[in-house]
């Protein structure tokens, strides 16, 4: 198990709610909230890999300049 | 109340975290069996504030301080590994006595003590003090550090005295010195936050330093236009992938380049006059050179004009010309920011010197978002060892061994007889191991580094470490372990408790949360056993005495063998009285003050009172950063830091501007900094017909110095396994190799064979390894002569000759 804690950062206002519907389309993301510094969610995948993996994809979105840790938890096999 | 499960909680506490991020608001959740504490990171020198999940004993969670002003929360991949890097299987956790078959025997705390001490004692009996030698570390907690300087200065009487910040911080120690006096930068991690201008040279901080990083980026987001972003590195690194304008100079090549962009500022008018007057002129480093005017200076510049250099510099003119008009816009801000790029290298302490000639000139300093800022290494090279005097040459609190009233200041404050003090300092680090390779040096203790791999040219030294007695004392089997005569187990970070020093004169406690495993016992409590036994066996005897944290009253309890403290704050009440009134004045900094402060103390800090969190800048008066500021505090949640520099309103020091550093060069330069003028260099060692490539070497963002913690994090691990070389695609091309490929560098010290990475991070013509890889010594290779050091005794990491062959 692995569960991370994360702000998406958008690429401008304008796009929240797109990065938002598209987050939570995802298996495994559950968006918490659009604050001023960005779209609060957590990201949860069986291991740390399929995460890291998880939170890149996110990263490479057009409307998406990062994606800033602020939790990781993962359970070493 | 309904039962939350773990994953709940773990979701919950993610959710709480990233909401509190994201200026959302958020309920509190508590779990009443997770208690968190406040330490500061393990790893780098940034020093993110950390709050440790207790659970049963153990650290089972980890998340960053929202409070500290200097991760606001945030952590990188290292940071949320800290749980892991506690619970490898293999912890050493007995002390252990290599046999005469070689193999190592488990012994009781006892025995290893007492073979130490009387091996230790016999020696300087025999050899004279000067026999044996301490080497520590980055990580030492400053107590510690402080404990083994004055065992080994204080008690014993020798200046055999190093530490692994020789071979990554010694040069930026000698910039700083050589420009103002005094060491360590004048500015703090806000600059980072108000910039317009980030000049990063020599570090890859998008992987090294990435909370700070991650302040780049917030800075260059908000302000995409006014803010640039200059990145001077040889290899096309994440940070230079991110900067406006990277200087892609060719290795060696960046004292032209930086030449080149003092021409420019001057040429172009973009010199601050006014800050000229806290400025003066000299030629070459130290005290050998003239004093000279600033047309001298301007004429001296005229060789290093960018169309004159640019060819050997490797970077376009045009390119030099715009880096040094965005550096040196009028009304706009300048931050540098540099690393192991600069400070291991031959011209190391040149290299900082020329950076801070580029602010001065530019009056880039002391102002809003303004400085010129090494970055550190390790959590505490700072405060154990700069500040804390933990190499050969220096005293606590900035004082030096050789001068014969800072030895006696220390003695009275030490409690032990000056004679006994060691007047003249030996040798840097690499010097003590020739010593020991030459056996002059006959026993040595190695505690929390790793130097049979890091070392340069490790094959000669880690002989040497077999043939001497050798004490290490690590938490995990290393590369340097494996050479020892006595291992000791330690216990590690929130196993036992200290306070560590950062870049920004900032220090932070981290306390003791749990219990180290097996007899693995503090590095404090070994360092303090020893000297209890070796002062015995000497004869010599220490005062004790108990200091009250506030008043600074001593009171002599009575003449003890040993260090004349117990416990860590004891220690550190003894070490506080070193700085009082020094420029590194950590008098404020009181353990009730570093427990309730998240991202600690700024020195100069000479008051306790509660709420002060020290100073911010220095050098600058309350009026001047009243009038350039607009305000003279900043405030946080817990208290409040300074815009000014505390240390020189006490001294009632004048000026608005007032460079004070007290050091062997100040005649003729009192209160001014100076702009040294220093003919551009290449490294020792360039390539040539027979090596024509050149090795750099370094870190990468998955682990951490030799590997020791990271690679035991099964992620960590995993990301990146092993050592490559990273080739250019020209010399890919050249070589005829891919991706994948094994190819056998030689160097005039050693060769080694590693998988190939073609990229277009590396640089045609260099080649560079990462140097984590416990079983692929990249230090077999790297050049360790004594003219490849900087002026400050640093080896030169980043730049060797080799071969390449196919292999």
């Amino acid at each position: 198990m692995a569960i991370a804690g994360a702000v998406v950062v958008p690429m401008d206002k304008e796009t929240e709610n797109t990065i938002k519907k598209r987050l939570n389309a995802i298996d495994g993301v559950e968006v918490h909230g659009i604050g001023e510094k960005g779209i609060a969610v957590v990201i949860e995948a069986d291991d740390i890999e399929r995460l890291r993996k998880l939170s890149e994809e996110i990263k490479k979105w057009e409307e998406v300049i990062d994606v800033q840790l602020s939790y990781l938890n993962w359970e070493e096999k | 109340m309904a039962k939350v499960t773990r994953r709940e909680f773990i979701k919950a506490s993610a959710a709480a975290t990233a909401m509190a991020m994201a200026s959302l608001p958020v309920d509190a959740i508590a779990e009443p069996s997770i208690t968190y504490g406040r330490a500061q990171c393990r790893f780098c020198g940034t020093g993110c504030t950390v709050l440790a999940g207790i659970k049963n004993g153990k650290m089972v969670a980890v998340k960053g301080d929202a409070d500290s002003p200097i991760n606001f929360g945030r952590l990188c991949m290292k940071g949320y590994s800290l749980p892991h890097i506690m619970y490898g299987k293999d912890r050493l956790k007995r002390p252990m006595v290599r046999q005469l078959n070689g193999r190592y025997k488990e012994v009781s705390w006892d025995e290893a003590l007492d073979l130490i001490a009387d091996r230790f004692a016999s020696l300087i009996k025999n050899h004279g003090t000067d026999s044996v030698a301490w080497y520590g570390s980055g990580q030492n907690t400053t107590q510690e550090a402080f404990a083994a300087n004055k065992l080994f200065k204080g008690i014993i009487g020798t200046a055999n005295v190093e530490g692994n910040p020789r071979l990554c911080m010694a040069s930026a120690v000698g910039g700083y010195l050589n420009t103002f006096g005094a060491d360590e930068p004048a500015g703090t991690y806000d600059d980072l936050d108000m910039t317009d201008c980030f000049f990063i040279i020599g570090s890859n901080m998008a992987e090294q330093h990435p909370m700070l990083f991650r302040r780049v980026i917030d800075r260059k987001t908000a302000y995409p236009d006014r803010v640039k972003v200059i990145v001077a590195d040889p290899r096309y690194t994440p940070t230079a992938r991110y900067a406006d304008l990277h200087l892609k100079f060719r290795p060696g090549y960046d004292t032209y380049l930086l030449n080149s962009m003092a021409y420019v500022i001057i040429e172009e008018g973009l010199i601050d006059e006014e800050h000229l007057n806290y400025c003066t002129f000299r030629k070459g480093l130290k005290t050998k050179g003239d004093f000279v005017d600033f047309n001298a200076y301007k004429i001296f510049l005229a060789d290093y004009a960018p169309d004159k250099v640019a060819s050997q510099v490797g970077v376009p003119a045009e390119d030099i010309r715009k880096a040094a008009r965005w550096f040196g816009r009028k009304g706009y801000a300048t931050l540098s920011l540099w690393t192991m790029g600069l400070n291991q290298r031959t011209k190391g302490v040149h290299l900082n010197c020329q950076v801070h000639n580029l602010h001065l000139l530019t009056g880039k300093i002391g102002k809003p978002g303004c400085d010129s800022l090494s970055l550190t290494g390790q959590p505490n090279a700072c405060g154990g060892t700069r500040e804390q005097g933990g190499l050969t040459h220096i005293l606590p609190g900035h004082r030096a061994v050789a001068n014969p009233k800072h030895r006696a200041q220390i003695a009275e404050i030490w409690g032990v007889d000056v004679k006994w003090m060691p007047k003249k300092p030996t040798g840097p680090a690499v010097n003590m191991f020739m010593r020991l390779d030459e056996g002059k040096i006959k026993a040595i203790w190695i505690n929390t580094t790793n130097p049979g791999q890091s070392l340069p040219n490790a094959g000669r030294y880690r002989e040497a470490m077999k043939k001497a007695f050798t004490i290490v004392s690590d938490i995990y089997p290393t590369r340097t372990t494996e050479l020892a005569t006595v291992i000791l187990p330690s216990a590690m970070w929130i196993e036992k408790e200290g306070v560590m020093g950062q870049t920004d004169r900032r220090s932070q406690f981290i306390p003791k949360l749990i219990d180290p495993p097996g007899e693995a016992r503090t590095d404090f409590w070994q360092i303090k056993e020893v000297a209890k036994r070796i002062a015995k066996k000497l004869g010599r005897k220490t005062k004790y005495r108990v200091i009250d944290p506030v008043s600074g009253k001593v009171k002599q309890v009575k003449e003890v063998y040993g260090l004349g403290f117990e416990t860590e704050e004891e220690a550190w009440n003894e070490y506080r009285l070193c700085t009082r009134g020094q420029d590194v004045d950590l008098w404020g900094a009181t353990y009730e003050k570093l427990k309730k402060h998240a991202g600690g103390i700024q020195w100069p800090c000479p008051t306790t009172e509660l709420n002060n969190r020290g100073s911010a800048k220095r050098y600058i008066s309350k009026e001047y950063a009243q009038r350039i500021f607009g305000i003279t505090t900043k405030r946080y949640r817990t208290g409040y830091v300074t815009i000014y520099d505390q240390h020189l309103e006490e001294k009632g020091m004048k000026g608005p501007i007032n460079y004070y550093g007290h050091h062997p060069f100040k005649k003729g330069s009192k209160n001014k900094a100076i702009i040294r003028v220093l003919k551009a260099g290449l490294d020792y060692e360039m390539p040539d017909r027979e090596y024509p490539y050149v090795l750099n070497t370094g870190r990468v963002i998955e682990h951490w110095h030799s590997g020791t913690m990271t690679m035991r994090v099964r992620l960590l691990r995993e990301l990146n396994p092993n050592a490559y070389v990273e080739v250019s695609p020209e010399d890919a091309k050249k070589l005829n190799i891919s991706s994948g490929d094994k190819l056998k560098l030689i160097s005039r010290r050693g060769e080694i064979v590693l998988p190939v990475w073609v990229t277009d991070r590396a640089r045609a013509g260099m080649v560079f390894v990462p140097w984590f890889d416990e079983n692929k010594l990249i230090n077999l290779l790297t050049v360790d002569h004594p003219k490849s050091w900087s002026g400050a005794g640093e080896p030169d990491y980043k730049v060797c000759a080799v071969k390449l062959m196919k292999a």
